[in-house]
């Protein structure tokens, strides 16, 4: 434990020295990682899937604001759904504006659990989502991780369905259109998901809030039961055809993975190395103010406890 | 000569006005009513926006019985319904909007004030500075 404590102080120096390289180096490698797996799930635009192509967004994702990563990657989704059939690019436009226009004119903080929910989907590991939003957003968040999912559910309906979708002739336009709306407006995984999640959210959030010891633990743990019981109450009554292995297994691995989170990201303050500029009447000022890094060792208390001596006295002669 | 005090202070505003203070300090630069009304609007545009939408969806679906039954149905009554849907939709939109930027203005109001006491601090510092100066002159 003392090793993994030294080793996160070490981390925070290490990030509040080098924040400058540090955080385009992230987001360049969570933009590839994305870009990277829209194109293996879904790569129907070859010219996207070029190396070069790849490489360039990624790059201009390290330098623009985060949630530039989230418009490139449903820029790009919607370039290869487009290539594969017109009518899946734009009911997918559509959710996407929808979701835009409603909900990210409150929140564009939240807009990279938008991101990181489809991510974890294709990683298996979704559970963690509602967690870590719940521990680090606010009951808001449940709104941003459900966006992710139906962003999810309706790209992974059009591609688990593209046979039947290649089926339709070219003049059944609007057959396809219905047979797409229908799909995902009865996609009983997709609500029973969303319910799951949002729920968790909220129930993580208000158990990590209480003032009891190990709160954090306890709402990790309580919500990843929470998730399971509602997505195996659901599988039971709509029959989603759920991999109850799947569902156990994952939510293991995500509360394990959050746990780590807790430890080197939620509970840090990775407060980092500022650089401002502004002037009086006499000097220009250029402030390169540096956070003091204060190592809290354990401090240890030594309390010494004295027998009077008359009292030592007094049971001697007894 | 440098003020060191001063210096602090004053890194420590920009630290403040280069973060979070951004945007607070343009939400502040609103009267209440102003900035909640102002997006309020927004909100109720980008809803309508979001229904027509909704609604285009909803006859693309039903296209070719919508065309069909045209010229039979009670257009009046069709129009009637759509537009209490629209209203129900607009209305509940604008009344969230309403509450979350309520609480944000509040909010940032609140991280406003300790800024400004901040600078009246700091605008205190500087007459003292300018005083010992014209002393130390005479």
């Amino acid at each position: 434990m003392t090793t993994l404590l030294v080793y996160r102080e070490q981390l925070k120096k290490f990030y509040s020295k080098y924040e400058l390289y540090i955080t385009p180096v992230i987001k360049f490698l969570l933009a590839l990682l994305t870009l990277v797996m829209i194109n293996n799930s879904i790569g129907y635009m070859g010219e996207l899937k070029r190396f070069a192509v790849v490489m360039v967004l990624s790059m201009l994702c390290s330098f623009l604001p985060m949630n530039f990563i989230v418009f490139v990657a449903a820029g790009v989704t919607l370039g290869h759904l487009y290539k594969f059939s017109l009518e899946c690019a734009g009911v997918a436009l559509v959710v996407f504006l929808l979701l835009f226009i409603l909900y990210f004119r409150f929140s564009p903080r939240d807009t990279i659990a938008v991101l990181l929910t489809p991510l974890c989907f294709i990683l298996k590991i979704p559970y963690v989502m509602p967690i870590a939003m719940g521990l680090a957003g606010t009951p808001a968040s449940a709104v941003s991780v459900a966006s992710g999912a139906i962003a999810y559910y309706t790209v992974s309906y059009m591609t688990n369905n593209a046979s039947m979708l290649n089926t339709f002739e070219e003049d059944e336009a609007l057959e396809k259109f219905r047979y797409l709306i229908d799909g995902l407006l009865g996609n009983k995984a997709m609500f029973i998901t969303i319910v799951a999640f949002v729920a968790t959210v909220v129930v993580v959030y208000f158990i990590r809030r209480l003032s009891v010891d190990y709160s954090w633990t306890i709402a990790m743990i309580t919500g990843a039961l929470l998730d399971v019981l509602i997505l195996l109450f659901g599988d039971l009554m709509y029959n989603t055809k759920l991999s109850i292995m799947g569902v156990i297994v994952g939510s293991v691995v995500s509360v394990l993975l959050v746990k780590v989170l807790e430890f080197f990201v939620f509970n840090v303050d990775y407060s980092r190395t500022e650089f401002v500029q502004f002037e009086d009447d006499e000097y220009y000022y250029y402030v390169k103010a540096v956070p003091k890094n204060t190592v809290a060792a354990p401090q240890k208390r030594v309390k010494t406890i004295r027998v009077p001596e008359k009292a030592v006295r007094q049971q001697k002669r007894d | 000569m440098l003020n060191e005090e001063r210096i602090k202070l004053m890194t420590k505003m920009a630290c403040y006005e280069a973060d979070e203070g951004r945007k607070n300090v343009a939400i502040g630069s609103y009267f209440r009513g102003d900035y909640i009304g102002l997006q309020v609007i927004k909100s109720i545009i980008s809803g309508t926006i979001a229904f027509v939408i909704i609604f285009a969806m909803y006859i693309m679906y039903d296209f070719e019985i919508f065309m069909a039954d045209i010229y039979k149905m009670d257009l009046f009554g069709f129009a009637k319904t759509v537009i209490i849907d629209y209203l129900i939709f607009t209305v509940a939109y604008a009344l969230v909007s309403y509450g979350v930027y309520t609480y944000r203005y509040a909010k940032a109001r609140r991280s406003l004030k300790i800024y400004y006491n901040n600078l009246k601090k700091l605008s205190y510092l500087y007459d003292k500075e300018v005083k010992n100066r014209d002393y130390k002159e005479i």
